[in-house]
């Protein structure tokens, strides 16, 4: 049984009570709230996400806590509440999902430190994964997001996450996080995608989730080859185009991308290395999702040849 | 600064043992395992390091190493290349790449 099974009103129940577990993968989440309207729209993102009794251990115990502000002439405010502690400043009520998505990032870019975290969307196809590291305003989730609902399988929209040992990509499923005009754009290029409420004018402009498909929560434990890493540029009205990055610049893009590349030291050092010389790097600007879906499968389709070739 | 052509000193690895180096097309990235820096070393930089994997070498031996033999280098032109060594081997000093030590006359 997935949560969408549950009605909504047994989603608000749990998160008012012992609280709605989401099982991301890498983490496990349990959430509790009762600010309004965020059931309806973990029912609607975390849809495909398996209902479980909330029991065991968890990685994260989230609270958005609701507040009234009286220096604002008692607006509603929720609070996140991590284990009980308050890392950040209160956001308007209505932002209730943003916080707790940021809240949730916050969590595991801190905290999650037995892996190689980066600062990267992350797809399959095939059990290979297309790495997208970049800086926020690239157009990495857009790309992403773009990726999945063209049939790849979403690992992250936030978190690239190598694991040490075999230097293998680990999913961490949860909805896609777009902002402003990729909004509409994703929605015009994947009708098909289910997309949360849009919350208007946070500290980040509008946002809008797009929830991840079945397939990518059902294979949320299945590891991927690193095959590709894509440094994306999304440019208005650009012509499409792929350049490859030399290696060493690859290294230096990818490390400085990484949330606890200092903190591992040289582990984190050979997961670069390692990750480099597997992969092919590209430098890819775009403005048309068509054709930069596209050229990602082509260079894809490159990496796949040579290994039939050998086996 | 150095002075220039002097050999009263040699260069040497500080953990020849210890840093991890990774050959990536033209460029060296190499892992600092006291600092845990990571260290991108361009073609000329990577020059003087790699030099320097033997065992220690004077301002003499370095410019030898990094010198074609059949380049007959004049005056000037050993002044200068000298003087880019010497950058590049206070920058590798700086990163903890590299130290210096006397050279103690027999």
């Amino acid at each position: 049984m997935n949560i969408a099974e549950l009605p909504v009103a047994d989603v608000r129940r749990r998160l008012l009570n012992e609280g709605l577990s989401l099982d991301c993968g890498l983490i496990r989440a349990r959430v509790r709230s009762a600010a309004p309207g965020l059931a309806e729209a973990l029912h609607r993102l975390y849809g495909a996400f398996p209902l479980d009794g909330c029991t065991g251990f968890h990685d994260v115990t989230a609270t958005l806590r609701l507040q009234r502000n009286w220096r604002n002439r008692g607006s509603a405010e929720v609070q996140f509440l991590l284990d009980g502690d308050a890392p950040f400043e209160a956001l308007p009520a209505a932002t209730h999902l943003p916080m707790l998505e940021w809240g949730l990032n916050w969590c595991i870019a801190s905290r999650c430190h037995r892996h190689l975290l980066l600062h990267a969307g992350v797809v399959a196809r095939a059990g290979l994964g297309v790495l997208i590291p970049a800086v926020p305003g690239s157009g990495k989730s857009t790309l992403t997001a773009a990726l999945a609902s063209r049939g790849y399988r979403l690992l992250s929209d936030e978190f690239g996450v190598v694991r040490l040992r075999d230097h293998r990509l680990l999913p961490l499923v949860r909805p896609i996080s777009l902002k402003n005009e990729s909004i509409a754009a994703l929605a015009r290029f994947a009708p098909e995608a289910v997309i949360g409420p849009t919350f208007r004018s946070t500290r980040k402009g509008d946002v809008a989730h797009v929830a991840p498909t079945r397939e990518s929560v059902a294979a949320r434990n299945e590891a991927a080859v690193p095959a590709l890493v894509l440094f994306p540029q999304f440019s208005r009205g650009a012509a499409l185009s792929v350049e490859a990055v030399d290696d060493g610049l690859a290294f230096v893009k990818i490390s400085g991308n990484s949330f606890n590349y200092e903190l591992l030291g040289e582990r984190a050092f050979e997961a670069v290395a390692r990750l480099v010389q597997g992969c092919r790097c590209y430098r890819i600007t775009y403005s048309n999702m068509e054709e930069v879906v596209a050229a990602v499968g082509a260079l894809l389709d490159e990496r796949v040849q040579p290994l039939a070739v050998g086996q | 600064m150095e002075e220039a052509g002097a050999d009263s000193v040699r260069w040497r690895l500080a953990y020849p043992d210890r840093i991890r180096v990774v050959r990536l097309n033209d460029a060296a990235i190499v892992f600092n395992p006291l600092s845990w820096q990571t260290h991108y070393l361009n073609e000329a930089a990577q020059c003087v390091f790699d030099a320097l994997t033997d065992g220690p070498l004077t301002m003499g031996e370095l410019i030898a190493e990094t010198v074609d033999a059949h380049d007959q280098l004049s005056a000037k032109e050993t002044d200068e290349w000298t003087r880019t060594l010497l950058t590049h081997l206070g920058d590798l000093v700086t990163m903890g790449l590299v130290t210096r030590e006397a050279v103690v006359m027999a």
